[in-house]
């Protein structure tokens, strides 16, 4: 029967349910070197493997914020495919409280206009790599951040870069169910290649998948499985 | 609109009563989504109806992406849910809590937890979302659990609204299903004139995509395009449509599956109770 057939002009098109995603950047002077240099190299992989999925190009939107010497916002959340992707460089102390603050305030503003637009949206994803310790008061944004991750509102990913980083400080920042997982800046490619996976299955993901347990059990899994690899002599 | 006439039978006065009663065709249909053709899963929706002249039935349920058995435990959430309805529709019309939310809960959640017994595993690993209505022309009953939507047509105005609101978390991956703790308390049934309706649709929320503004709260205009194809066409014929059709328009607008289950007026039957 021909006349069955439903005019594309006659269904509606709601907009796919969005992850936003702040990558909070330590970008302070001690990042300098080969350690901006991976983690250049490792962002822009990070926007075109997104890019390539389909599913991920539509559900992802990225916000990258650095803060050496000051905070800075490059890039704002909006669909990937038109984004430019940001070039890091190195300036200053690392006012890691304000950053996180700013991350905060740039997610709540997300979902208000997400939820104005009528568009669903996932569970927010805080990205926090540091090499070092904050040199500003984080008291504040530790607590704005302990708050959302107690109200589901929040799940923050705290990656520390090399040896030097305090462990302690970024803890605040996190729940036990998500430690600080420690990287050297070789590994920063490696754990870019995990984050758009874990954004490729939340983009697929139905009611009842993907919380902050599994993200977190998955990342540890996947660095079981570079150091396992370290072992066997494999970079 | 009821009438009343009487005439005399054998000495005894007959009184006559005649109702309007509606009937109705019964269509469903479902098609596997792009993300579980991408990873050569099967559809995770069923669907499911039974009509006769006397009852109505239809059902959709769309298993939880993580539930190992999500595709079984929907299928058995719809055959357990018609079952039920048949046996004990006027019962469910006429009662409260107790009979719709609580006996019709344990019976669902019952046949779900043999499956699970039988596979060894827990409950959860079947769960699912339920929308269900039934109708013996006279009462319209509409019953959700979980995310999805079901939309009535008035008659009078013409219009599509939504007779249950969805019970969603804030975020796009969150709802309640059937086998969730305390799902009684999320369960919503209503009962509504049959009269006042000419038109009922289930629907996942894969097809919700495509057949209901989130932002302006309404429902598409291919929702009077498929009533109309359910009055007018027969129903083996409007199913295979509506499968191609949602195979291959709306699962364009969605990655999810995609189902659909629709009760539509056949048009007026007078039913006489003779007193």
């Amino acid at each position: 029967m021909n006349e069955l057939k439903i005019r594309l002009d006659e269904l509606n098109d709601n907009p796919n349910a969005r992850l936003p995603i702040c990558l909070a950047l330590d970008t302070s002077f001690s990042m300098s070197g080969e350690k901006l240099d991976e983690l250049n190299a490792a962002v822009k992989w990070f926007f075109r493997e997104v890019r390539k999925d389909e599913m991920s190009a539509m559900t992802a939107e990225i916000a990258t914020v650095s803060f050496g010497g000051i905070v800075k916002q490059l890039t704002n959340f909006s669909g990937i495919s038109r984004q430019e992707i940001p070039v890091l460089t190195t300036d200053g102390d690392t006012p890691m409280g304000a950053a996180v603050e700013f991350c905060l305030d740039l997610l709540d503003q997300a979902k208000r206009e997400y939820r104005e637009l009528g568009v669903d949206y996932y569970q927010p994803w805080l990205v926090l790599m540091t090499d070092g310790a904050p040199t500003d008061v984080i008291s504040s944004a530790v607590r704005r951040c302990q708050e959302e991750i107690k109200n589901r509102k929040l799940t923050v990913i705290p990656i520390a870069i090399g040896a030097g980083a305090d462990i302690n400080k970024l803890s605040q920042f996190t729940s036990s169910d998500f430690p600080p997982v420690s990287l050297n800046s070789a590994r920063l490619k490696d754990f870019f290649a995990w984050l758009a996976k874990s954004v490729q299955q939340t983009s697929m993901s139905n009611p009842g998948d993907s919380d902050a347990h599994q993200l977190a059990a998955s990342l540890k899994r996947e660095t079981m499985s570079w150091d396992e690899a370290m072992r066997g002599g494999n970079p | 609109m009821k009438m009343k006439t009487s005439r005399r039978l054998h000495g005894h006065a007959v009184v006559l009563r005649c109702q309007r009663k509606m009937r109705w065709n019964a269509v469903v249909a479902r098609a596997v989504g792009r993300s579980h053709k991408a990873l050569q899963k099967p559809c995770e929706d069923a669907v499911g109806k039974q009509a006769n002249s006397r009852l109505a039935v239809i059902a959709l349920a769309d298993g939880a992406g993580s539930a190992k058995h999500a595709s079984k435990g929907a299928d058995i959430a719809v055959a357990a849910t018609i079952n039920f309805l048949r046996r004990h529709f006027h019962r469910l019309v006429q009662g409260g809590y107790a009979i719709r939310h609580v006996e019709m809960l344990t019976y669902v959640r019952k046949a779900i937890a043999k499956a699970a017994v039988n596979h060894g595993v827990s409950i959860r690993e079947f769960a699912s979302t339920l929308l269900f209505a039934a109708s013996d022309g006279i009462h319209l009953l509409i019953g959700q659990v979980g995310d999805g939507r079901v939309g009535v047509r008035s008659v009078h105005t013409g219009q599509w609204i939504s007779a249950i609101e969805p019970s969603r978390g804030e975020y796009a991956n969150e709802t309640c299903f059937i086998t969730t703790q305390g799902s009684g308390m999320r369960l919503s049934i209503v009962v509504l004139p049959s009269a006042d309706f000419d038109a009922c649709a289930l629907m996942s929320d894969g097809a919700e995509a495509s057949l209901f503004d989130r932002r302006q709260q309404s429902f598409a205009k291919a929702m009077d395009t498929l009533a109309a194809w359910v009055k007018r066409y027969p129903e083996t014929e409007v199913e295979q449509a509506l499968a191609r059709e949602l195979e291959e328009a709306l699962t364009r607008k969605t990655f999810d599956d995609v189902s659909i289950a629709l009760l539509v007026d056949a048009g007026v039957a007078l039913r006489s109770n003779v007193s």
